[in-house]
């Protein structure tokens, strides 16, 4: 389990450093300036929008999961803690009778 | 034994909340459109803030490293996990959306930029800490091997930091003072709350993995104990 997600998560790295270094090549000689990007932004000051929303979005998505997975985690301990002590009071069950 | 709700964390949580509220009003409404990037500049309040708290989420895994090693205390090796997985979740956030910010500004996703680079290369350091710790054996050996790569892992962030004056680079110094760090009044209220608002929520989330570790710590030696009985 650990040793695929560790796989899955190179794979990612090193596909997301492909992607972006050919993006990056590519439209570095394109590169827009903030005073060309408020020309080309014009009249609409809502044109970045989507960005903003995808921005905040991810933040709280991103907090949200890791709060779940904390709690998951929780959970889990909780269960094992109590499979180990009926584990424990059986054999002592046992070693007794 | 396992984690529980104590009434600072309740009281941490509370106080993360509500300044969140606060923080959403001053940078929506409160603070002023860029002139110049326009709407999707309010990206910088959550991304810069981020990023603060990444760096202090790492600089607690110094501490720890270097408490760990000096004292070899099992609270020292806990802070610092505990600070480093909160710090790579902060990290990876900045990193999200910077790159979201990057694209309306720049016009491109990402570029080489030194400041972004070092910024990447941070989050793989902690990312690795996190596997290292994962692999290596429980004990000394593990956290020992830790210690070291936490307090290594730290000097990229005056690298970072310094990025901006060593090289040539896109990414403004918006910080600093001068005509291209200046911030309008508004704008730095905005940030300094952002900022206040997402250390409380560093401390919540800090305090309860914490006690998750701990959890976790006691239930493996109860187990170690259960096999040798």
């Amino acid at each position: 389990m650990k040793a695929t997600l560790t796989r899955t998560l190179i794979a990612l790295i090193v596909l997301s450093a492909v992607v972006l270094a050919l993006d990056a090549d590519s439209a570095l000689a394109q590169q827009a300036t903030p005073e060309q990007t408020a020309e080309s932004q014009g009249s609409d000051p809502e044109a970045n929008l989507p960005y903003l929303f995808a921005a905040y979005s991810v933040t709280w998505i991103g907090f949200f999961v890791y709060a779940y997975y904390l709690s998951q985690r929780n959970r889990a301990l909780r269960r094992e803690v109590e499979a180990l002590r009926e584990a424990l009071g059986e054999r002592e069950q046992r070693g007794g009778g | 034994m396992t984690s529980t709700n104590s009434p600072m964390r309740n009281v941490l949580l509370a106080l993360s909340a509500a300044s969140m509220v606060g923080v959403l009003y001053l940078v929506f409404l409160y603070a002023p459109t860029d002139k110049n990037l326009g709407i999707s500049q309010r990206i910088f309040y959550f991304h810069v803030s981020m990023a603060w708290v990444g760096f202090f989420a790492f600089f607690w895994v110094l501490v720890g490293s270097v408490g760990y090693l000096w004292k070899r205390s099992q609270k020292m090796d806990r802070l610092a996990y505990a600070s480093a997985e909160i710090g790579v979740v902060f990290t990876t956030l900045m990193l999200i959306t910077g790159v979201l910010w990057a694209k309306p500004s720049w016009g491109i996703w990402w570029t080489w930029d030194p400041k972004l680079t070092t910024s990447l290369i941070l989050w793989l350091i902690y990312v690795a800490y996190l596997m290292l710790r994962a692999y290596s054996p429980r004990g000394d050996q593990g956290a020992r091997f830790g210690a070291i790569l936490g307090i290594v892992g730290f000097f990229d962030i005056p690298i970072i930091y310094l990025s901006v004056v060593w090289w040539r680079t896109v990414h403004p110094n918006v910080v600093g003072t001068g005509a291209e760090g200046g911030l309008e009044p508004e704008m730095r209220t905005a940030l300094m709350a952002c900022t206040v608002a997402f250390t409380l929520l560093f401390a919540y989330l800090l305090t309860d993995r914490l006690s998750l570790r701990r959890s976790e710590e006691e239930f493996e030696s109860m187990r170690s104990v259960a096999s040798l009985v």
